[in-house]
């Protein structure tokens, strides 16, 4: 009669939890949306944290251009969102061989930095460890 | 403790044959729903998901699809052309989100799940999350923008639908599964009963040929149909049942032929015993006149003589009892005093009183029952005979009406009780057996052996009963029930 | 004194007739014997005036020796019966006896018995009444009916006598057995009964529709009312 019993109770429980839609956690479904064109992307800070920003303009820039343009700072609609840089516009990027040198006249914020990292990272071929920046 | 009373375990309604039916229903139906649930819960599943996969797929590809094809014409991210592409890809129940500010649907990034968020902005991958909302089921899908190189642009596109028509479509499959299961159920009820009938047929009657057997109807047999197990098991019982018969009918011969032997014994012994009866009052006298050797043994033949007597009137009134020809002669009797009488003309009313002793003028009430009177003194002589015989004073006879507490409606009562030394437990049922012995060194007692025997079968026949008390300390006490019958 | 009753004695075992023989003499009885039927209806001429009878009798039986005895006068007679079967009881008093006693019987009970029957015959002081065309002597101890003399049995006439003594009142078996036959109170009250249907037999004009001597359901019999 156990026996019996225990087919019962299984087959209640398979019926009840089979039944209908049930909530999930997020599921992966595969790569995102892909636009079809290319861009340069800088990194402003939103909420402190490094946020990505399109430049199709700098499409092919270099990397002093980019910097340039963190200087610059974030559009009138990045800024309405709540976008803003801490790279100031002294900053200067110097080539040093098979090295970027950031030259800066005062102290640079680890937030600009990291800004910095993430961009040049996106953009081109550079050595940039710990820049926490968010994933491709 | 009862010694008259014919115990016979009373025979039981099988009720067993309704709990079998009802279990090989009941087990033909849990096999079938269970594996009608098992079935019907895999394809079910399998259909829910098939469904939902299909569905999922759609729209998430749908998302995938629109949102690339919209964001690929302007190019981004001004204002303008984040809300550009919220018309494009679909502007009811979508968001365009950048850096948490939504375009579009607002009141939709509120119900964004956290986890899809999360997820849509750490991994950069489009992602899906169902929840229920009030009831409904719906799905919630999220996408990131990236430039064709895969470089998030920070812009994300979320969208909801309403799975509430998948549910709809899961429902009717549950639905039809339940009408599924339930028509099963009854055919499967159905084939059970008709199952179950057709093996409890026979043993129905097997059950009922089986009490006819216990009932003493040692004729009975029971068709044998077809060749299975249960008609094996008949066969088996014809053949029991065949052996039963045979061997009490060869027992109930031998035990007739044994009888029937006594009773001839002793119709036999009657006649010389007639002839040394008669004259043993002659033997008697003259013993008297002989004197001294001759007169002893005058005396013990005389003695024993009248024991002989005895002894073969009591074998013959049993053998009677044993032929079922004993008769009972019924009239109004007063019991009291035939009591009374039965002690007075043996001559034990110096050691036996009568209870309750009547009333100061000694007037006691009649206690009238329609009875055999000369098998009532039997049944009294032979009780009070025996307490005197091998019990001890004092030794009363109680007799009692039905309207005296403690006792059997519509019964009289005859209770002799002795203060005698008691009978063991294991004594009382056999003091009713023939030529019972209370002292088994003792070889012959003064009776035949026979009194009680033939006491019980006196009472037997009135349709009442003996019961026997005893106890170390209290005696012995015999307890005659006679019904009084209604017709008295 | 009376004369010594005569006791005529028919048992075909010889011990038996022996033993009894001896036993009824020594009670003070003059005993005729016979081992036969046949032989005993003849020994019937001898002054006998009580028959002492075995039932179970080689050629004509107890019972057909009863029934010729009867049709020859009013002798009573005491069955022997080797057993106390009923059927055989219910045949004998229907065949006509008075009393039974079963074998093995010891000698006093015999005796009285024998002196209970014979005592019914003896006449007592009494007048002479008449019922219809029946008229009962008490003191000449006969009954006559229509004129012609009744032979009724010494027991059939004191149970009459008893029953008409006091006309309608209801006699139980119990108080005719006793107060007729002198039997104790554990009587086989069927002897009542087959005497009853005997005299009903002799004083009846419709033994089945009596007017003497009345059923009364239940309790016992009763005389008249004529």
């Amino acid at each position: 009669m156990t026996r019996l019993c225990s087919w019962v109770l299984a087959a209640a429980v398979l019926t009840v939890s089979a039944c209908g839609i049930r909530p999930t956690g997020s599921i992966d479904a595969g790569p995102g949306a892909r636009a079809s064109w290319e861009s340069a992307v800088v990194y402003f800070l939103h909420d402190g944290r490094p946020y990505p920003a399109v430049r199709p303009d700098l499409d092919s820039a270099g990397p002093q251009e980019l910097v340039e343009a963190l200087a610059a700072g974030p559009t009138t609609h990045e800024q309405d969102v709540g976008l803003r840089t801490e790279v100031p516009p002294s900053v200067r990027l110097v080539v040093d061989g098979d090295r970027l040198v950031v030259d800066s006249p005062g102290r640079l914020s680890r937030a600009a930095l990291q800004q910095i990292a993430c961009t040049l990272q996106r953009s081109v071929t550079v050595g940039v460890d710990h820049a926490d920046c968010p994933v491709p | 403790m009862t010694a008259a009373a014919d115990d016979r375990p009373t025979t039981r309604r099988p009720s067993w044959s309704v709990g079998l039916r009802a279990r090989l229903t009941v087990a033909f139906l849990l096999v079938t729903l269970g594996s009608g649930l098992a079935a019907a819960g895999l394809s079910y599943v399998s259909a829910r998901n098939a469904i939902l996969d299909e569905s999922q797929e759609q729209f998430l590809t749908q998302l995938r699809d629109n949102v690339a094809d919209a964001s690929s014409r302007p190019r981004m991210p001004s204002g303008d052309a984040l809300a550009a592409l919220v018309d494009q890809v679909g502007p009811e129940d979508t968001i365009v989100v950048y850096a948490d500010v939504g375009i579009g649907d607002g009141p939709l990034l509120d119900r964004i799940p956290a986890q899809l968020r999360r997820a849509v902005r750490e991994r950069a991958r489009l992602s899906f999350q169902r929840t229920v909302e009030s009831g409904e089921p719906v799905l919630y899908a999220g996408t990131p923008v990236t430039t064709s190189n895969g470089v998030p642009t920070g812009v994300e596109v979320y969208a909801r639908t309403s799975l509430a028509a998948q549910q709809d479509r899961i429902d009717g499959l549950t639905r039809q599964a339940a009408a599924v299961l339930t028509a099963a159920a009854v055919v499967a009820v159905v084939v059970a009963l008709v199952a179950a009938r057709s093996v409890l047929r026979p043993v129905r009657a097997l059950s009922r040929g089986a009490a006819r057997l216990g009932g003493g109807d040692l004729g009975t047999r029971l068709p044998v149909r077809g060749n299975d197990e249960l008609a094996g098991l008949v066969r088996s019982f014809n053949d029991a049942a065949a052996r039963l018969e045979d061997s009490v009918t060869r027992l109930q011969r031998e035990e007739a032929n044994s009888r029937r032997f006594v009773a001839d014994v002793s119709h036999e012994l009657r006649t010389p015993l007639a002839a040394m009866i008669a004259v043993t009052d002659t033997v008697d006298d003259e013993a008297a006149r002989l004197g001294g050797d001759g007169a002893a043994a005058a005396r013990v033949l005389s003695t024993e003589t009248h024991r002989l007597a005895d002894l073969v009137e009591n074998l013959i009134e049993i053998s009677r009892f044993d032929a079922g020809r004993a008769e009972l002669h019924l009239r109004v009797v007063d019991v009291r005093e035939l009591v009374e009488r039965t002690i007075a003309t043996r001559g034990w009313s110096p050691v036996v009183h009568v209870l309750p002793a009547g009333q100061p003028d000694g007037a006691a009430p009649p206690v009238t029952i329609r009875a055999d009177p000369r098998r009532l003194d039997v049944v009294v002589a032979n009780l009070v005979g025996n307490a005197v015989t091998h019990g001890a004073e004092p030794i009363t006879v109680a007799v009692a009406a039905a309207d005296v507490p403690g006792v059997d409606d519509d019964c009289v009562t005859i209770t002799v009780h002795d203060h005698g030394p008691g009978l063991p437990p294991e004594e009382r049922q056999r003091v009713f057996n023939r030529f019972y012995k209370a002292d088994a060194s003792r070889g012959r007692t003064e009776g035949s052996g026979l009194g009680l025997a033939i006491a019980w079968e006196n009472v037997r026949l009135h349709g009442g009963r003996i019961d026997v008390a005893s106890s170390p300390g209290e005696g012995t006490r015999f307890t005659v029930s006679l019904p009084r019958r209604a017709d008295a | 004194m009376t004369p010594v009753p005569r006791v005529l004695l028919i048992e075909d075992d010889d011990s038996v007739r022996s033993g009894l023989e001896l036993a009824l003499r020594r009670q003070g009885h003059d005993v005729v014997t016979a081992s036969t039927g046949e032989q005993g209806l003849h020994r019937l001429d001898d002054h006998v005036e009580i028959i002492v009878l075995d039932l179970m009798l080689p050629g004509i039986d107890g019972f057909e020796v009863c029934r010729r005895v009867r049709a020859r006068g009013s002798v009573p007679i005491i069955m022997l019966t080797a057993r106390n079967d009923d059927i055989d009881v219910v045949s004998g008093l229907e065949a006509g006896a008075d009393d039974y006693v079963v074998k093995p019987v010891l000698p006093r009970v015999l005796d009285a018995r024998i002196g209970a029957v014979l005592r019914r015959g003896e006449r007592r002081a009494g007048t002479v009444d008449s019922f219809g065309d029946l008229v009962i002597d008490r003191s000449a101890l006969s009954v006559t009916k229509g004129g012609s003399q009744l032979g009724l049995t010494p027991t059939e006439l004191r149970l009459v006598l008893e029953l008409s003594g006091s006309p309608s009142q209801v006699f139980s078996r119990e108080q005719l057995l006793r107060a007729v036959w002198g039997h104790d109170y554990l009587g086989d009250s069927r002897i009542v009964d087959a005497c009853v249907q005997r005299l009903r037999a002799k004083v009846e004009d419709t033994p089945s529709e009596p007017v003497y001597i009345q059923t009364v359901r239940g309790f016992g019999y009763r005389f008249g009312p004529v």
